[in-house]
């Protein structure tokens, strides 16, 4: 399934007035999004208002989005244009680098959001990484594999089907089962 | 909208998995969706998986993203609900000032027609019966022109009753758009029909009450 489908079928439910199938992709990229914003909006409370207002602006400009672009290529843009706004309200320049990059996922993985955050987040981030890396030792070979193949490596179930020789419905289920038994160690820490 | 089927919650989580993947097929996310709207705390659910990805794909997550769907779904709650009640509340408004601008002409042709109707039928009864009839309070057996008079005034006071009663009926259930022409009108009807009753009683020979 391509990733444009399941969110087209979303964006056409959110605009038919379905705030549950908006809620969905708002959940999908947040992380996307705030990493994105983040790398602007220095303050990481500022940056949390500028994706919630980003996102509130992309529900209220859904009637308008035609699905020429991919859903989040489309609320990249706006999410963009409302931290450059942010920066213009508070009169302080962009950063240097092009702003209008056409690759969404640049900024999502800028290495130098780290240097942006303070303290406690910093901490925290740190907690995680290392709940998660225990809980990924943890995991049976066959877990591992298949949630490495697909978190780090990105690829498709089917190519994880391919190189895992298996069928497509055994790597769903294994990076499900993987991703419940990291998410049981990390509830406590982010709850 | 068809009824979602009872699953354990392992099954709703798998398909969260599958659709963050971007690999569950349509028929499955209509049923995600239909099942997440019973099982909000999936929501939370689906932002750990994300910040799972989020870690294993870089070293530095967005932690505080993880509110971020809750505050929109707030924020657009709050935006909704004063805009969607007063436009509900105008267009219901709007709707009845239609509806009873479009009604108005017909309801006071219905009554025009009813009170022609009703004056109609009380001036021409129907024939009596030819034959002789038993009259109910005394028990006998009276001449047939004699009971046939009686069963007109009878026939006319029932009538009158049943017109007026259903004038009245018709008033008080259509009055807000009849106006006030028509409660004249009604008034008019029954200081009318009294008189008339009176007339026919006294044409017929019997004395008026």
């Amino acid at each position: 399934m391509a990733a444009t489908d399941g969110d087209q079928l979303l964006v056409k439910r959110a605009q038919g007035g379905d705030r549950g199938a908006f809620d969905l992709l708002v959940l999908k990229y947040q992380q996307k999004i705030v990493k994105l914003v983040m790398r602007f909006v220095r303050d990481p409370t500022d940056a949390l208002d500028v994706s919630q207002e980003a996102f509130i602006k992309a529900y209220r400009a859904l009637p308008s989005f035609r699905g020429d672009s991919a859903f989040y290529t489309w609320l990249y843009r706006i999410a963009i244009n409302a931290a450059k706004n942010h920066l213009a309200a508070a009169q302080r320049k962009p950063p240097e680098q092009e702003l209008d990059s056409q690759d969404p996922d640049y900024y999502a993985n800028d290495a130098r959001l780290r240097d942006e955050e303070s303290p406690e987040g910093l901490v925290m981030q740190e907690q995680l990484r290392q709940t998660i890396a225990r809980a990924m030792d943890d995991l049976p070979d066959e877990l591992r594999t298949a949630i490495v193949l697909r978190e780090i490596e990105g690829l498709s179930y089917e190519e994880i089907a391919q190189a895992m020789d298996c069928p497509v419905g055994t790597v769903r289920s294994r990076i499900f089962r993987a991703r419940e038994a990291i998410d049981a160690s990390i509830r406590p820490l982010v709850n | 909208m068809s009824k979602v089927p009872e699953v354990t919650p392992d099954i709703v989580a798998e398909q969260l998995s599958a659709w963050l993947d971007d690999e569950l097929p349509e028929a499955e996310l209509e049923l995600l969706i239909a099942r997440l709207a019973k099982n909000p705390q999936q929501r939370d659910r689906l932002g750990r998986y994300g910040l799972i990805g989020a870690t294993l794909r870089s070293v530095h997550p967005a932690v505080d993203a993880q509110q971020l769907s809750d505050r929109v779904r707030r924020a657009l709650e709050a935006e909704a609900d004063f805009p969607a009640a007063a436009n509900s509340l105008s267009v219901s408004i709007a709707a009845d000032r239609r509806w009873q601008a479009n009604i108005m002409p017909f309801a006071a042709a219905a009554t025009v027609l009813l009170t022609l109707f009703v004056m109609a039928t009380l001036r021409s009864p129907e024939p009596a019966p030819a034959v002789a009839m038993r009259t109910g309070t005394v028990g006998m057996f009276i001449p047939a022109a004699v009971a046939a008079d009686r069963y007109r005034a009878q026939k006319f006071a029932d009538q009158t009753l049943l017109s007026r009663q259903r004038l009245t009926d018709y008033l008080v259930w259509h009055g807000e758009y009849t106006g006030a022409l028509a409660v004249q009108t009604a008034d008019s009807r029954i200081v009318n029909d009294r008189g008339y009753a009176a007339a026919i009683h006294t044409s017929l020979g019997y004395p008026v009450k």
